[in-house]
């Protein structure tokens, strides 16, 4: 399937880099499953749709959305910001304009043909956000609200997250859909910590059936700077995360966290890659994902230690529950160590509900039904857990507990 | 209260269970004993409701309902408790969470409203302290890092919390110390009432020397083989469980 005929409707922006990656998508097709990087995810059912750039007019109630202490709210609807629901005291600089200059047309650090996408939201954004976070004395925070109306909405968006030295950053982002038919969210982040800054993102993909999302964040890490990443994934058709991390200082930790419910025919796949180019530092890694239906999972967590990286520790745990028989699950660690001092390790388990245990909960009087949640929930409980403060992992499960019915919320 | 007619089960195509009569009223205490085999877990197991074990003939009344009808947590609502040989242990699952469910769920079964935190409170606390079991262990994941003892101690506990009519212990002395064995025989004899009654299946007399039943059963090749007062567990003891295939002519 050609990316032309895919896009021939969208209005490519003006900018150099917007320019650039059309003329890079030209003649190019979309990622097969022989590509090695897409060999579990079959994008037909995403391409095969005819989407449109379209209007911000929506209707979704945001009140059970919005974070209450989080004074920075914007609100992106199908791609675009919506000035009169957004307020922020944060410096923030919009439109394409803004970001030229700070993204390159090809900066995906991470081989292979995931640029396509992050090429497609290049060419065809229609805003974009450079987000500068400096505050030196105490921690900012941000939530976003991604509206998808569907009706064929195609939604690109071009995110620049900065944080300079010692600044500390903690960004929810929300994304949820309304209305009929289909809709494509396609999201492209970049992140930039300097020095000794922080920056936390989390992820809230809890938008309906009919919607497809692909997330591309790409990070970079400066001298002991920290950046966490959580995907909290369960809803649309099809969600691909790439989370591309790179380190380039001493002491750098990177995190990155998530959680997938799959159910029906929905596809979750999440392609992490975290490239370890400097030395003393450290990165972990945590997924946990329930399939039920004829779901089907994908978690792909690529390591490199590079030549001089000397004292590294890599951690990576995949680990899965199948709630039904044709449910389906594809885990990949990837491990490239070409430097000699580092601990390492990866695992992955992919299993059934314990059915000893659910037998004991039900012999007490437990329903069946209950007795499941319990059990899914005190499983993926480890994931909520690697969120900082309680309050934001009550907020979290009560966020995906419309999409994941099975996680406990009281 | 219970009322086991002609009962045959299997598992995995065996036979274990080959037509095992059985009556429990309210008030008493039944003991079932056996050899190894002899298909005494199988039993516990069916009445339960474990789904590995298949039921192919037989019926079970259970206080004038069909028992082998009801889904597991349905035969627990009712009044059934199994306390199990081996329990179970779940990570992340919090004893507290587990027990507030449960009592939650039969209440709401029962049309009751559900259980104020206080009044649940009182009540993991006095019942904790029947089985001498550290109340702080209520806060742990559910038999997670619990020793032998404490596992035996917290099915007690749990059968203190859920009030059940009619308990089955599967042979609970199994893998007990002596003063653990005590502990858990006090606070069996000490939830014994007027109208809840008591199947302990076990293999040996000992704990038979601290829950004393009203009647013995042997159980034998899937059978039923012979009853009698609580001195037929002594007789056990000491002849062993060769005479009784020699009295039934095997």
């Amino acid at each position: 399937m050609s990316v032309t005929e895919f896009v021939k409707n969208l209005q490519a922006n003006n900018s150099a880099f917007g320019k650039k990656s059309a003329s890079l998508l030209e003649g190019k097709d979309f990622p097969t499953t022989r590509d090695e990087y897409w060999k579990y995810t079959r994008l037909r059912k995403l391409t095969k749709n005819e989407f449109t750039q379209s209007g911000k007019d929506f209707s979704s109630d945001l009140s059970g959305v919005w974070k209450e202490d989080y004074s920075n709210r914007l609100v992106i609807v199908n791609g675009k910001i919506d000035e009169s629901a957004s307020k922020y005291d944060l410096s923030i600089s919009k439109g394409i304009q803004s970001i030229e200059g700070e993204i390159k047309e090809n900066d995906n650090i991470n081989a292979g043909d995931d640029q396509i996408f992050s090429m497609i939201s290049k060419a065809y954004a229609e805003d974009a956000l450079v987000i500068d976070f400096n505050n030196q004395k105490e921690r900012d925070l941000l939530q976003i609200v991604f509206v998808n109306t569907r009706n064929s909405a195609i939604a690109n968006t071009l995110i620049k997250i900065k944080a300079s030295k010692n600044a500390n950053a903690r960004i929810i982002c929300n994304y949820i859909s309304e209305g009929a038919g289909v809709g494509f969210t396609n999201t492209y982040f970049n992140l930039e910590a300097d020095e000794n800054s922080n920056i936390e993102l989390v992820n809230l993909q809890a938008e309906e059936a009919g919607t497809f999302h692909i997330q591309s964040v790409n990070g970079t890490q400066e001298k002991d700077s920290k950046i966490s990443v959580w995907n909290f994934s369960s809803g649309a058709d099809l969600i691909r995360n790439n989370v591309n991390i790179r380190q380039n200082g001493k002491g750098c930790d990177t995190h990155v966290n998530g959680m997938y419910y799959g159910e029906e025919k929905q596809h979750i796949d999440n392609h992490i890659f975290i490239d370890h180019a400097s030395e003393d530092c450290e990165s972990n890694e945590l997924f946990k994902g329930v399939m039920n239906g004829q779901s089907t999972g994908v978690f792909n967590g690529r390591v490199i230690v590079r030549k001089d990286s000397q004292r590294i520790n890599a951690y990576q745990q995949n680990s899965n529950i199948l709630l039904s028989e044709k449910a389906t699950i594809n885990s990949k660690p990837e491990l490239e160590i070409y430097a000699d001092d580092v601990k390492c390790s990866h695992g992955s388990v992919t299993g059934q509900l314990d059915a000893k245990a659910l037998f004991y909960l039900k012999a007490r009087g437990i329903s069946e039904e209950r007795a499941k949640k319990m059990l899914v929930s005190s499983f993926l409980e480890e994931v909520i857990e690697t969120l900082p403060e309680d309050e934001l992992k009550n907020y979290v499960v009560s966020q995906m507990v419309s999409r994941i019915q099975l996680l406990d919320h009281e | 209260m219970l009322k086991i007619n002609n009962l045959h089960a299997q598992v995995e195509g065996k036979e274990i269970l080959k037509g095992l009569n059985l009556e429990v009223k309210a008030g008493e205490v039944h003991a079932i004993m056996g050899p190894n085999g002899a298909g005494k877990s199988t039993l516990a197991s069916v009445l339960a409701g474990n789904e590995d074990f298949e039921v192919t003939d037989g019926s079970v009344d259970f206080e004038g309902k069909d028992l082998l009808e009801l889904e597991t947590d349905e035969r627990a609502k009712e009044g059934l408790f199994l306390a199990f040989q081996y329990p179970v242990e779940i990570p992340g699952v919090s004893n507290i969470n587990f027990l507030k469910t449960a009592i939650n769920e039969k209440r709401e079964y029962q049309g009751k409203e559900a259980i104020s935190a206080k009044d649940f409170m009182a009540m993991v606390r006095e019942k904790s302290k029947l089985v001498e079991l550290d109340s702080k262990l209520a806060n742990r994941s559910v038999n997670v890092g619990f020793s032998g003892g404490e596992k035996k101690r917290n099915e007690i506990f749990q059968m203190a919390m859920l009030e059940p009519k009619l308990s089955v212990l599967d042979e609970t002395d199994s893998g007990l110390d002596i003063d653990a064995l005590r502990i858990v025989a006090k606070g069996v004899n000490e939830l014994k009432k007027e109208d809840t009654a008591s199947i302990v299946i076990t293999h040996y007399q000992r704990l038979l020397d601290y829950i004393v039943p009203d009647y013995v059963h042997v159980l034998y090749d899937g059978k039923i083989v012979k009853s009698g007062p609580k001195e037929l567990a002594l007789e056990l003891e000491e002849k062993g469980y060769d005479w009784i295939k020699e009295e039934i002519g095997q």
